[in-house]
């Protein structure tokens, strides 16, 4: 193992692998979306399937710091295409911070350092 | 408890739209502008409403046979009976009172099974075709004609809807049922239906999906699209409606081939429901020419920005809201007017503020200004304490100056006082999620009011 690296749970790298596709996907979808309508209103259903990924990702996000600056959608406040835009932005930067922090070269391979 | 123009289920604490309930809800002071159409009945796929029609028919008919024989005048004394039905609280009367028909034009309808060969040997089968022939009798009659042929159907229908709904229902006495069995009225008859509380006048239920504007057989509509114009009037003559009643007495075929005409596209004939939302593009161009408008009050832009937004709102908040009236009042000399909508609790936040504020109907006061001041909020707070709940809403240009917003803070930290600001902004969005359908207008409201609540002391 390469001195220095920090580590995490192989569950949290795990899901890591599984969801930052899909957060990946989500992200370019909406910042599709955004280009052409920024102010439309995103509809329940989408925030609902937003905050279910959301939510699996703070899992995985609970001890950085960076959690603090991430917050749920709130269908409440009527979110509009470029606010949900916003905030997956924040998530897939705070995902990659994560991937770097614990993921490298052991000398042999690429791989999580758990 | 003062509720603003109160509809029999707002009365009795049911609060569920019109969109929820299968009649016409009924107002206490005035007529529902819609009637009872037979051919819907008619038309209908359900096997119940086309025996009603059946009834209807064969009632009618049945004067043909008191004709022939020879008991014209018990068929005169019934067709005048049954020719107004006040109960039911449809037509145009602004008090609910209507008046029956003359001896003489009871006269003439029957005359049409002496006059008219086919109708004298097999009878009517759309007996709106009265309409036709005879002058004054037009969509009401057919209305309350139908609706009393078959009113110990509808009675039925009303206790049922009472029962389900928990609608109270008093002891009244009717003065005639038709008796379809024996084909006669019986008179003075005790039921028990739900009442008009101011005087005690009973009331019947109509099933919604039978009413139409205009019925899809009438005058009007054979005068346009159908009659052979050129065959009853000479060139430059004044076009008078006796003549084309005379006309069509002497030619049965051309309203049979009305009716067949009717009958072939029935397929467009539906219920006009109570309240119609406006479509999406008109919904945007009333946005447009609403933030296209100045404040103030000039060029009498002040009332062109209450048309506007009346009509916005009332289809923007549909079906959540009920929309009650415009109403008009003076205050401090000038001419104020609000939007006045039922509550219906039918999503969380409606919920929430019946029970928090005491909202039975949600005011909405409209203000054409460049800042909300003082005064504006003064006069809604006093507006609030006199039966409309305290939540209120604001519907205005601009979001509230900060002394302002913090000044409805405050009247909410000490009186429980909650008045919201809708800007041109929020109609924006509002009328964006109306056309894209992701969410409901009236989430933009509930959006406002968190946000006021976030601002409010915990």
């Amino acid at each position: 193992m390469k001195a220095g690296k920090a580590t995490t749970t192989s569950n949290k790298a795990a899901t890591h692998d599984t969801t930052m596709p899909l957060l990946d996907s989500m992200y370019s979808e909406f910042k599709d979306l955004s280009k052409k309508k920024p102010d439309t209103a995103v509809s329940k259903s989408k925030i609902n399937i937003a905050n279910r990924l959301l939510a699996r990702v703070r899992t995985i996000l609970n001890d950085e710091e960076s959690i603090d600056f991430l917050d749920l959608l709130d269908e409440d406040d009527v979110p509009q295409v470029s606010d949900v835009t916003l905030i997956l932005s924040q998530y897939v930067a705070a995902m990659e911070a994560f991937h770097k922090k614990y993921h490298g070269w052991d000398g042999s391979e690429y791989r999580w350092f758990t | 408890m003062n509720l603003i123009r109160p509809r029999l289920t707002d009365f009795h604490g049911i609060h569920k739209s019109q969109s929820d309930i299968d009649f016409a809800i009924q107002f206490f002071d005035e007529d529902i502008p819609l009637y009872v159409d037979p051919f819907l009945l008619w038309k209908s796929p359900s096997q119940q409403d086309q025996a009603l029609h059946t009834a209807i028919i064969n009632s009618f008919n049945h004067l043909n046979y008191l004709v022939k024989k020879r008991r014209s005048d018990d068929a005169i004394a019934m067709l005048i009976e049954i020719s107004e039905c006040q109960e039911v609280g449809l037509g145009v009367s602004k008090t609910r009172k209507g008046v029956k028909i003359g001896q003489g034009q009871a006269e003439q309808i029957l005359q049409l099974f002496h006059d008219i060969p086919e109708y004298s040997q097999f009878g009517f089968t759309h007996f709106e075709v009265i309409q036709l022939y005879i002058s004054g009798i037009s969509k009401d009659r057919i209305s309350d004609i139908a609706s009393n042929y078959i009113k110990s159907f509808l009675i039925d229908y009303t206790i049922e809807q009472c029962e389900s709904l928990g609608i109270p229902i008093e002891g009244v006495i009717l003065e005639s049922i038709y008796n379809y069995k024996n084909n006669a009225l019986d008179f003075n008859q005790k039921v028990y239906l739900p009442v008009n509380p101011v005087n005690k006048e009973p009331i019947i239920f109509t099933p919604k999906r039978w009413l139409r504007f205009n019925p899809w057989i009438n005058f009007e509509d054979y005068f346009q699209s159908y009659c052979p114009r050129d065959e009853i009037f000479n060139p430059d003559e004044p076009q008078e409606r006796v003549k084309v009643l005379n006309y069509n007495r002497e030619h049965y075929g051309a309203v049979q081939g009305y009716i067949e005409y009717k009958t072939r596209n029935i397929e467009d004939c539906t219920n006009d429901p109570l309240f119609s939302q406006i479509p999406t593009l008109s919904a945007k161009r009333k946005l447009d020419q609403l933030i296209k408008l100045p404040t103030g009050k000039e060029d009498g832009a002040d009332l062109k920005y209450e048309e506007l937004s009346a009509s916005l709102l009332s289809s923007l908040f549909y079906p959540h809201l009920d929309f009650a009236q415009t109403q008009s009042r003076t205050e401090s000399g000038r001419h104020i007017r609000d939007l006045v909508f039922y509550n219906n609790r039918d999503v969380d936040f409606l919920d929430e503020i019946f029970s928090d504020y005491g909202n039975r109907q949600l005011v909405v006061e409209m203000k054409n200004v460049k800042a909300i001041e003082r005064d504006h909020v003064n006069q809604l707070n006093r507006y609030l304490q006199s039966g409309f709940g305290s939540f209120g809403v604001f519907l205005t240009r601009h979001e509230l100056p900060k002394a302002i917003y913090q000044n409805t803070i405050d009247l909410w930290s000490s009186q429980r006082k909650c008045i919201i600001a809708l800007t041109d902004e929020d109609l924006k969005l509002m009328a964006q999620v109306y056309e894209s359908k992701q969410r409901a207008p009236i989430e933009v409201l509930k959006k406002k009011y968190i946000e006021f609540r976030r601002s409010c002391p915990s």
